[in-house]
């Protein structure tokens, strides 16, 4: 029986070699654009948590500052601008301006909890880049191409051997064909049994005797994150609306120029937009959302066989929802002095 | 005793009870001086910050929970155990790229050496 291997085209030529050793692998990369879908979005989830620390803080900054210039009272400058940097010390305490007679300013409650969160989502963005990164086709493209290059290397340096054993040097880079498919195989499978074991641990409840009906890991943390971020939305909503009551006040307690006027118009209506922006947005039904979709992909990794377009829906309005939201909180960063917000 | 579910419905009667009152500022101030806009914007900031108080509480408790801290742990170990099942075919990969380039340099050389050249 003769076995004719062209050793420059791999892949191609090894066709039957599956249905010959009655193996078949079942394929990570079948779901590779869904991961990478999810993967994204939980990216784009992680930069929404941390422009929207950035932008509360700047949202409490520019508030206090249209509070200052509306009231026209004595500014002090705060202790915690003299202290020295001890991280024993607690870390509320704020640097910066407050009007005399109110309390010296400090980080919300809120603002302290972002370490904290940081830390969850980085552990959730760790998960979704290694959904990404092991069914990541393009890394058994590299593969096949090594084992076409070793394939081509081997060809011509058993080319000499033909001289002594004719047809060495076909064989030789057919054997190395046959050998990187069934690593290759091998390897693709252990990528599916880690996917499959990692999503089933992941998104399927645990219970015990002390928590009989638990939630799944990924129902926990996203439903724990979706609450953060709903605070984080709320309360900047809270700033922007403070921000744009005031200047609205302004435009009619003391006289001001058109131009004036206009600007600071702009500046209230932007405060307004870019709250009514994030008010839009939905992100507790985002990160529900990113659970669904895990669940949808958890049953499509456990039956391969079956259509997976309730995974594609799921995927499709998880994305949704977290570019809405995305958008809302990384689009209201500047400070609205600048007249740039909602506009 | 106090249940769980007394203290959240304590917590979303006095959430209920504060918009309430963030309501009926915004109605007093569609009449108000400009002085007193001001003082009712004042009221209403102090109000909305009782409510993301009582709200944040409810998220660090979550944050803090068993059940997240477990959960992240789980996420954790099944983000390592991924990567290196994605990482294994990479190094497979170079492995085999190297002993292809290596071989391809024997081959250059192997005909000088047998005296084919």
């Amino acid at each position: 029986m003769t076995y004719f291997i062209d050793s420059k085209r791999p892949r191609t030529s090894v066709w039957i070699l599956p249905l010959l050793l009655g193996a078949t692998a079942c394929s990570p990369y079948s779901f590779s654009s869904e991961v990478a879908s999810i993967s994204n979005g939980v990216d784009k989830m992680a930069e929404s948590f941390s422009s929207g620390y950035d932008g509360l803080a700047g949202d409490l900054a520019t508030t206090k500052q249209v509070e200052m210039a509306a009231k026209r009272q004595r500014i002090l400058l705060a202790g915690a601008c003299d202290d020295e940097v001890d991280a024993r010390r607690s870390n509320t305490a704020v640097c910066g301006l407050y009007i005399a007679g109110t309390s010296e300013p400090e980080l919300t409650s809120l603002q302290l909890t972002q370490a904290q969160t940081m830390r969850s989502v980085r552990v959730l963005k760790k998960y979704a880049n290694a959904l990404a990164a092991v069914t990541n086709a393009a890394d058994r493209t590299a593969y096949d191409a090594a084992v076409g290059q070793l394939s081509g290397a081997v060809a011509t340096v058993t080319a000499s051997a033909n001289l002594a054993a004719p047809g060495a040097g076909m064989i030789a880079p057919a054997a190395v064909n046959v050998f990187g498919w069934v690593v290759g195989t091998a390897l693709d499978q252990q990528r599916y049994d880690s996917l499959r074991t990692a999503v089933n641990r992941v998104g399927q409840p645990l219970p015990d005797k002390e928590n009989p009906n638990p939630r799944s890991p990924i129902r926990v943390v996203t439903g724990t994150l979706g609450m953060g971020l709903s605070q984080l939305t709320n309360a900047r909503i809270g700033a922007l609306t403070r921000e744009a009551g005031i200047l609205t006040i302004g435009l009619s307690s003391r006289p001001l120029s058109d131009e004036a006027y206009r600007k600071q118009l702009a500046e209230a209506w932007a405060a307004a937009a870019t709250a009514e922006a994030l008010r839009r947005s939905d992100p507790q039904g985002a990160a529900a959302d990113l659970a669904d979709a895990h669940d949808k992909l958890v049953e499509a990794v456990n039956e391969p066989g079956r259509s997976y377009g309730s995974l594609l829906k799921a995927v499709g309005e998880f994305g949704e929802k977290i570019s809405a939201l995305h958008t809302a909180m990384t689009a209201a960063n500047s400070p609205s002095t600048t007249s740039k917000k909602g506009q | 005793m106090v249940a769980v579910a007394d203290i959240t419905a304590a917590k979303a009667d006095c959430i209920a009870k504060i918009n309430e009152m963030i309501s009926a500022a915004r109605e007093l101030q569609k009449t108000a001086t400009d002085a007193d806009r001001l003082k009712l914007e004042d009221a209403i900031a102090d109000l909305k910050k009782l409510r993301d108080e009582i709200r944040v509480q409810e998220y660090v408790a979550a944050l803090n929970s068993t059940a997240m801290q477990n959960a992240l742990v789980t996420i954790e170990s099944a983000a390592t155990k991924m990567n290196t099942a994605a990482q294994n075919m990479k190094t497979v990969a170079q492995i085999i790229a190297n002993l292809a380039a290596f071989l391809g340099a024997a081959a250059q050389v192997l005909p000088a050496l047998t005296g084919h050249a």
